[in-house]
């Protein structure tokens, strides 16, 4: 996993430069310190109360503009020790992550799953579109991270939702029997590595002040992890068309920039069984397209319907989504 | 490979669970309308869902929420549950200040003053809303939250 805490690791994401507009913005957003996002939570009081509440904490509290009830919140180091947070009247989540689970678009009376559902909080989203009506099941296969779940589900007030654990990939469920389903697949995070805006004084560390120079970089572990997590990463794509019904939706998402786990992973999937729709961004979010070719590769053509996020563009996390419809 | 079925079935007595919430928290049964109770085999706990959920056939670690882990009369509802419905709470409920409500976070018991309101398990509320199970001994309030909420919340 790619350590930006270290200039090597920073150097690293420049394998992207010919897929970036400007790889020095994109390199310099990709260390930089990331504000907190907090979502209003419906199924726990009213939204308006909610904001008055985050108001009165966070003063400079921003509106994230390209999602509803949505605010970054500067200055706000430790969130989820608030009252509120506890009482579950808002998540708090990084907002590239917050846009994935929003393009499942899940609606009341769905049966939708969530493949790798930990630690909860897009499951808790698609419960919030499903106004809590329908099904939804909340898979994780690591047992160590159940507990996350059911805290957040319980926490959120989510009744509609059923928590399983086991590797999505093999789900002994009836093929075609979901709605939409939700791959939030396992990745290398790169995309996922900005620091927090302070260091959260309940942990017992002091990051360091500033890049260090060097760090040791195992490349070779590394591109032996891509290489299994992208095989993760193709099964549970695979399982996920078969498990939906046809016209239904499969959402993919990773929270890295590598084509080897995006448009190579939906690749594998035979066009004659899903294609890849155009996702429409909302006013304000700048999306990227999917790339047709990369080290080499020639990808399925409708790759480019996906839609990659780059940190300098939105000043969120990195991150990758295309939405497929099963034929 | 062990079979997985869901054993989750529909809460044989649901009448008897509504009744008690309603003779002890003044909670309507029209309250949970869109909502069914469930019970997971031989277990005494009880579950609620939207009543839209079902059970898919998985060995499942949870459906829906869990209200009480034992039957009336000896049923406490879990802290998550009354968040989520203690709001139309009309009987023992212990209204608390903002101070008074970190302190029931903080899981200390406190000495309250509660006029008409009897022994046993209540709704906790303070400034913000319903803060989960606390039960009165008769002159104190004591906390019902779960040990976890207490580590890591900010309680100046």
């Amino acid at each position: 996993m790619i350590d930006l805490s270290c200039q090597a690791g920073v150097d690293q994401l420049r394998r992207y430069a010919p897929l970036v507009d400007d790889l020095d913005a994109f390199l310099a957003a990709a260390a930089r310190p990331l504000d907190k996002v907090a979502w209003l939570n419906p199924l726990k009081g009213d939204v308006g109360e909610t904001e008055a509440l985050l108001r009165a904490r966070c003063p400079a509290m921003i509106p994230l503009g390209w999602a509803p009830n949505a605010w970054r919140l500067p200055d706000a180091p430790q969130p989820g020790a608030w009252i509120e947070h506890l009482m579950g009247r808002l998540y708090i989540q990084e907002a590239a992550a917050l846009w994935a689970g929003l393009l499942v678009g899940a609606r009341p009376g769905e049966r939708v799953l969530d493949m790798c559902a930990s630690p909860g909080g897009k499951a808790a989203q698609i419960a919030v579109a499903m106004a809590d009506q329908g099904t939804l099941i909340a898979n994780e296969r690591s047992r160590g991270r159940l507990s996350a779940l059911r805290r957040t589900l319980d926490r959120l007030g989510v009744t509609c939702a059923a928590i399983h654990q086991g590797d999505g990939a093999r789900l002994r469920l009836s093929e075609g029997s979901f709605d939409r389903v939700l791959v939030d697949a396992p990745c290398t995070c790169e995309g996922n590595r900005r620091p927090p805006p302070r260091p959260d004084p309940r942990l017992d560390i002091t990051p360091p002040p500033a890049l260090r120079a060097t760090a040791p970089i195992d490349l070779e572990a590394q591109a032996r992890f891509r290489a299994s997590i992208c095989q993760v990463q193709r099964a549970l794509l695979r399982r996920a068309v078969r498990l939906t019904r046809p016209g239904g939706v499969i959402l993919y998402a990773t929270c890295t920039y590598a084509p080897e786990e995006n448009e190579a992973t939906l690749s594998a999937i035979p066009i004659e069984d899903a294609v890849i729709t155009p996702i429409e961004a909302p006013e304000g979010l700048h999306v990227s397209p999917g790339v047709p070719t990369w080290g080499g590769q020639v990808y399925r053509p409708d790759v480019v319907h996906a839609a990659r996020l780059w940190p300098h563009h939105n000043d969120t996390g990195g991150f990758f989504a295309a939405r497929l419809i099963r034929l | 490979m062990r079979r997985a079925l869901s054993d989750f079935e529909p809460h044989p007595h649901p009448d008897l669970i509504w009744g008690w919430l309603e003779a002890r928290f003044g909670i309507p049964p029209s309250v949970f309308a869109g909502h069914r109770l469930w019970r997971r085999g031989a277990s005494p706990s009880i579950w609620i869902a939207a009543a839209t959920a079902t059970p898919p056939p998985l060995d499942l670690e949870s459906f829906g929420m869990l209200l009480s882990r034992k039957p009336p009369p000896h049923a406490k509802p879990t802290s998550v549950f009354l968040q989520r419905f203690g709001d139309a709470a009309t009987l023992s409920v212990v209204r608390l200040d903002a101070a008074a409500a970190r302190r029931f976070l903080s899981r200390a018991a406190q000495p309250i003053e509660a006029a008409g309101l009897s022994r046993g398990y209540c709704v906790a509320r303070g400034p913000m809303g319903v803060l989960g199970c606390g039960f009165f001994d008769g002159a104190r309030l004591l906390s019902e939250t779960p040990k976890f909420w207490r580590a890591g919340l900010d309680l100046g």
